[in-house]
């Protein structure tokens, strides 16, 4: 179906129906209902006029409560008419009834409300006339006779009011005009005129015509009615052709609608499948737009396209790379204008630029590294890649740019971190998560003798140790996987086969989530480290040992001074030819040996030394050469290599004679039954810190010119572990031995600061290197005490201090035979209070350091001050250097070293007497 | 022999009220009419609602004072909203549902009509029926109360109707007068009965008739003299029917007022210029029937008047002081019958 027939069918369509609807119209205009309420009027109506009528004729007749009544029916008499007048159709026909009815009923209620007013008025005049006739009689009783003539026709008049009777009361009211009774008059002359009115109006009310113009109406309207109805059954009857007429239609209509759908369904499901694929089509079309758009735009590298250098597109990028805020800005640009006036290489940039393009014309592509200006002026490199492009016919470069300046940057860095990496001190290893190595650095390289070639891609097992117990790799493991760096000491294996112990700091290296990828091991060879910290341990223990021999040597002294000084006393008040004369002997010989017992144990402890000189030592070793002669075997051949002009060293003689005796005896020793040779060199040298570091002794020994004494011997030698523990005390090798030599050799040294070297081969020989610091410009010559103790007579008081009895007893007992007086105190408090006391006769004080109460530093102080040139020799059973240490600078007269023998005391006593007080 | 006849029908017509027929009295009882006491209500709370006035100034009941004024309010003329004076005096409200129609000329057919003049009129609430619409149905309750009573909630037609029903409800009722008229001989004394009387013979009955005594008729003001030759005119007014119907027959015409509250509702006429009874009366037997009553006749007829108020919620409106008397000199012992 065609849409104008389909139009044309709409509209015979809408036409049916529009007759059918003006019908349907005129059809349902009878309702029953309405008839009904128009009869119910019409007939109410009528019995209002009837009642209102009697209402008035009641009234009328005096029956004065129907006022309300009239008034109500007139009342309802309106409604009734108005509710008629809307009810009624609009019927031409019914218009002339209708308009005659609306007049009888105003005139009929206008009548009525005119005829209540009348009635009240002519029922008040009514009222009272009676009363005003009797009251006019009473005031003028000559007229009583007209007056009652004119109440009795004023009545009958009134009751049936006609013209005759009218015509004789205004005759009668005119005859009494003269008596001026004026309210009379005014009265009568209210019911003359209403009483006709009154009639009038119930008159016109009877006569009005509402029922018969009512019943007109009802008539009329009846005959309208049939008519209605009449007209409407042939109304009906074409409405109902009608509505037949266009349901056929309709129907005719909805099947070629049908028909037409399906053919525009099937239409329409095909235009819908083609537009499917078409929106398709478009929709793969743009998202690959919008992904080529993206890709373009999300590029970190500017891309730009140019022709005739003017840029014909750029990207985000661009934009951002060159600081430009609008593409519009940048499209104002060329490619001179992004590039600083010079290359790197000092080519002109639009002249390099030039040729570029020349290149990428020819070959389609090319790519050159590139200096770039931004917007804000700062150039930085870029690379470039150019490839020539055609869109449509227009043949235009496309240009990537990619900023290096990062890239430049990051290079620097890890360049630096590269660098820090190679050149640290510790060896580095990274390893992935598996324990591959990835990277190893040079001091890796030097520690482990493995090429970083080598080991690149290798396991960590490789430099693992198998004396290294497992479990530690397992806390290692652990330790990183919960992210946390392991430290600890791990054995390694070099490239030799070599174990050394490292102490390694092995750190996971964390990606962003927490995870460990890598790990990164920084190891130190600690071998070195942990040898010097065990011999460190060991020159601690030694010097452990050394205080407590000390401290033995010190008591001891103190016991052999009384031995030795008794004994010696002893011997002196015998006889020559007594017999224990021998054994006294005897006695001071053991207790001189338990005294040189001592001496190398104070030796030992560093704290022998007592009498320091300035001395040349190959003058020394040339004095003690017949002792070591008789001191080897036969066997042994010694050979002297001795320097000339050696520096000067501040020596104790002996002890430095008991080193060399020591060292001798024990080459002699070490050769044994064999032939060999000692060979015994001194000499001056330099030695710096490494050197001294292999050697016995402080570390605190500062580096400079020692003078040394070289021992060496073909003997037996001695292995590392020996080597190690000749300085032990009581360590020994031979059979007799008390072990305690090479002890007091290293303590003696030790007191002197220097230092002894060892070297040793089994089989082959020691040597023994013991090197003394040089005492820089000491050029004091060497002291000789002279002894000349046969002709030195003593005189004066001694004041003995002692805490012991015993040394307080034989000191004085020594004295006094020397020629002294004693005055002794156990204490410094009584040797201050005895000193002031006999200051005069007091020549000098022998005080020992250590005491209780006030000790002989103290003591000294005290004594000084009440006399400045007090002579005081100090006693102790430390060396001197150590007791004297204490009073450095004080001015001490003398000391002398426990246990002393009478001749030595008396050797003291004879230095102190003889400067006279002024040192 | 007729005129005798007709003289003795004339007398008993005149003078059979002693025998109490009610069906021939010219006076009737008062009967409550059929309302709704639910819109009777709600007419209640709207006729005591300022809000049916301009910015909420005045109620109806600012004119109709139900508890003292005998439905009136006392005034020579109304004051409106903004102290605005009126042009006429205000008529009582109770037993307003019985006037044939409403106000002084008659202009409104009912009391629904009524209703434009005092909401809308300049010199009274000064408002309009959308302005009160609107406002009252900001108010919950009213929304409430009219959705249950009528179906299209708070219209102007709504809000008449029940004010409407509530002064239909307005009926006083239980009047010692109608309690006599009902067969309750003792209702009234003899004194009042005697002012019935003289109420009827006088011929104030002719105009005063009815169960509201009065109410359903116009009637010229001046039959029998021209009153208005003696009260100048005030205003507009004083045209009385003429304004509504502009017929020159109408002129002076006005609706004749219910005497059931007089005793409460002074100053009296349509202007209010008699401030008691007995003047009123006096104007009225001079202007109305051309006629003098003398002060004890006059005494009588008042007294008679003090019968007629009934109740409303139960009390008897009738005022126990009788002013009204007290500007009479006192009678006669002998004037009594």
């Amino acid at each position: 179906m065609t849409s104008v027939s389909m139009r044309i069918h709409i509209l015979l369509l809408l036409l049916l129906g529009g007759l059918i609807s003006m019908q349907l119209n005129d059809t349902h205009l009878i309702q029953p209902a309405a008839y009904k309420q128009i009869h119910s009027s019409l007939n109410s109506i009528v019995r209002l006029d009837a009642v209102s009528e009697e209402s008035m004729m009641q009234l009328q007749n005096g029956q004065i409560g129907n006022y309300d009544k009239l008034t109500a029916d007139a009342v309802q008499l309106m409604q009734r008419y108005t509710e008629l007048d809307h009810a009624l159709p609009d019927e031409p026909s019914l218009q002339a009834p209708l308009q005659a009815l609306k007049a009888s009923v105003r005139l009929q209620l206008d009548t009525i409300d005119a005829f209540r007013r009348s009635f009240g008025i002519l029922l008040n005049s009514k009222r009272y006339a009676s009363t005003l006739i009797a009251q006019s009689i009473d005031e003028h009783p000559s007229l009583t006779v007209p007056l009652l003539r004119l109440r009795g026709d004023l009545f009958e008049f009134l009751s049936f009011p006609n013209d005759a009777l009218k015509q004789r009361i205004v005759m009668q009211q005119k005859a009494l005009e003269p008596f001026a009774l004026a309210d009379l008059n005014k009265h009568l002359k209210i019911m003359l005129q209403y009483i006709f009115e009154i009639q009038h109006q119930i008159y016109t009310v009877l006569h009005c015509g509402t029922p018969e113009n009512t019943y007109s109406l009802s008539d009329a309207y009846d005959v309208v009615y049939t008519k209605q109805i009449q007209k409407m059954e042939s109304r009906r009857f074409w409405l109902f052709g009608l509505i037949a007429l266009f349901a056929i239609y309709l129907v005719m209509v909805l099947y070629l609608l049908m028909r037409s759908d399906r053919k525009l369904r099937a239409a329409n499901d095909e235009l819908e499948a083609s537009r499917d694929s078409l929106e398709q089509e478009l929709k793969a079309r743009r998202q690959t737009e919008t992904r080529y758009r993206t890709l373009v735009d999300s590029s970190a590298a500017a891309i730009m396209t140019y022709a005739d250098n003017r840029f014909m597109s750029a990207n985000r990028a661009t934009l951002h790379m060159f600081g430009v805020e609008e593409e519009k800005e940048m499209l104002e640009m060329g490619a001179t204008d992004i590039s600083p006036p010079q290359q790197a290489d000092g080519r002109d940039s639009a002249t390099a630029d030039l040729d570029y393009i020349k290149i990428a014309m020819r070959d389609g592509r090319c790519a050159f590294e590139w200096l770039n200006k931004r917007k804000n002026g700062e150039v930085f490199p870029a690379y470039v890649q150019l490839t020539a492009i055609e869109v449509g016919n227009e043949r235009m470069m496309q240009a990537v740019i990619t900023d290096l300046s990062d890239l430049k940057r990051l290079e620097k860095e890890k360049e630096l971190l590269a660098n820090a990496l190679e050149n640290t001190a510790d060896a580095v290893m990274i390893t992935d998560a598996e324990a591959r190595i990835l990277y190893v650095n040079t001091s890796f390289e030097l520690l482990t003798g493995y090429s970083s070639s080598e080991v690149t891609g290798q396991f960590t097992s490789i430099l693992r140790s198998e004396k290294e117990d497992v479990s530690v790799y397992e806390r290692i493991f652990t330790t990183l996987n919960h992210a946390q760096t392991w430290k600890g000491e791990l054995l390694m294996r070099l490239k030799s086969g070599d174990e050394i112990a490292t102490e390694r700091t092995i750190s996971p290296i964390l990606n962003e989530s927490g995870g460990g990828i890598n790990h990164v091991a920084v190891m130190r060879d600690v071998t070195e480290e942990k040898e010097q910290a065990k011999k460190w341990e060991h020159t601690q223990r030694l010097e452990s040992l050394g205080v407590l021999a000390g401290g033995i040597a010190h008591d001891f002294n103190n016991i052999l001074t009384a031995i030795m000084g008794n004994a010696a006393l002893a011997e002196r008040s015998l006889a020559a030819a007594s017999p224990a004369k021998d054994k006294l002997t005897k006695i001071e010989t053991s207790a001189q040996r338990a005294a040189d017992l001592c001496q190398q144990m104070l030796a030992y402890s560093g704290k022998g030394k007592f009498v320091v000189q300035a001395m040349d030592l190959s003058h020394l070793v040339d004095e003690m050469v017949h002792l070591i002669d008789v001191s080897i075997e036969k066997n042994v051949v010694i050979k002297y290599h001795l320097a000339d002009n050696l520096p000067l060293v501040h020596v104790d003689v002996a002890q430095l004679q008991q080193i060399i005796l020591n060292l001798i005896t024990n080459a002699s020793e070490a050769i044994g039954v064999r032939s060999g040779v000692i060979s015994f060199s001194t000499g001056i040298m330099h030695a710096d810190e490494a050197y001294l570091r292999g050697s016995f002794c402080d570390h605190s020994v500062p580096e400079g010119r020692f003078v040394y004494i070289e021992v060496s011997d073909t003997g037996c030698g001695m292995d590392s572990e020996t080597i190690e523990k000749i300085f032990d005390p009581f360590f020994t090798t031979k059979f007799t031995g008390r072990g305690l030599g090479m002890s007091a050799v290293l303590g003696i040294i030790r007191g002197h600061h220097g230092s002894l070297k060892v070297y040793s081969e089994v089989g082959k020989g020691t040597t023994f290197k013991v090197l003394l610091p040089v005492t820089e410009g000491l050029v004091v010559e060497e002291l000789h005490i002279e002894s000349d103790a046969d002709g030195w007579l003593a005189a004066g008081t001694i004041l003995v201090v002692d805490d012991e009895d015993t040394i307080r007893e034989v000191a004085a007992m020594m004295l006094e035979e020397m020629g002294f007086s004693t005055l002794t105190a156990i204490n410094g408090i009584e040797a201050v209070e005895l000193y002031r006391q006999h200051q005069n006769e007091i020549a000098a004080v022998l005080l020992d350091m250590t005491m209780p109460k006030m000790d002989g530093k103290a003591c000294f102080r005290e004594l000084r001050r009440i006399n400045k040139k007090v002579k005081v020799i100090l006693s102790s059973g430390y060396s001197e250097e150590d007791a004297t240490g204490r009073f450095s600078g004080k001015g001490l007269s003398g000391f002398v070293q426990k246990p002393y023998t009478p001749e030595h005391l008396k050797e003291v006593m004879m230095n102190v007497c003889a400067t006279k007080g002024d040192s | 022999l007729r005129i005798s006849i007709l003289m003795a029908l004339f007398f008993v017509s005149m003078n059979s009220a002693y025998a109490l027929n009610l069906m021939g009295e010219p006076l009737q009882p008062l009967q409550s009419l059929q309302t709704n006491p639910a819109k009777a209500a709600l007419g209640k709370r709207l006729f005591f609602d300022t809000r049916l006035s301009h910015e909420n100034a005045i109620s109806c009941a600012h004119c109709h004072n139900l508890k003292e004024m005998g439905g009136a309010d006392g005034l020579k003329y109304s004051f409106g909203v903004e102290g605005r004076e009126g042009m006429i005096n205000s008529p009582t409200v109770f037993n307003a549902a019985l006037n044939f129609v409403q106000f002084w000329d008659g202009r409104a057919a009912s009391l629904e009509e009524q209703m434009d003049g005092p909401v809308t009129g300049h010199v009274e609430m000064a408002s309009s029926w959308p302005e009160v619409v609107k406002v009252l149905r900001t108010d919950q309750s009213y929304r409430t109360g009219f959705s249950r009573l009528y179906k299209s909630g708070i219209t102007e037609r709504n809000i008449k109707d029940a004010i409407a029903e509530f002064e239909r409800s307005l009926i006083t009722t239980g009047s010692r007068f109608d309690r006599y008229l009902m067969g309750d001989e003792h209702a009234i004394t003899a004194v009042e009965k005697h002012g019935y009387q003289l109420f009827k013979s006088y011929g104030c009955v002719a105009c005063h008739q009815g169960r509201n005594v009065g109410g359903n008729l116009f009637q010229k003001l001046g039959v029998m003299r021209d009153y208005f030759a003696d009260y100048p005119v005030e205003n507009d007014a004083a045209r009385g029917r003429f304004n509504a119907t502009g017929k020159k027959a109408d002129l002076h015409y006005f609706k004749v007022p219910s005497l059931r509250l007089a005793v409460l509702t002074a100053p009296y006429f349509h202007n209010g210029s008699k401030k008691n009874l007995v003047d009123t009366i006096r104007t009225m037997a001079k202007y109305q029937l051309g006629r003098k009553i003398p002060d004890g006749d006059l005494r009588d007829i008042i007294h008679f008047l003090y019968t007629l108020p009934g109740d409303y919620n139960g009390q008897t409106l009738e005022p126990k002081d009788q002013a009204q008397l007290k500007l009479l000199a006192s009678p006669e012992p002998a004037a009594l019958p």
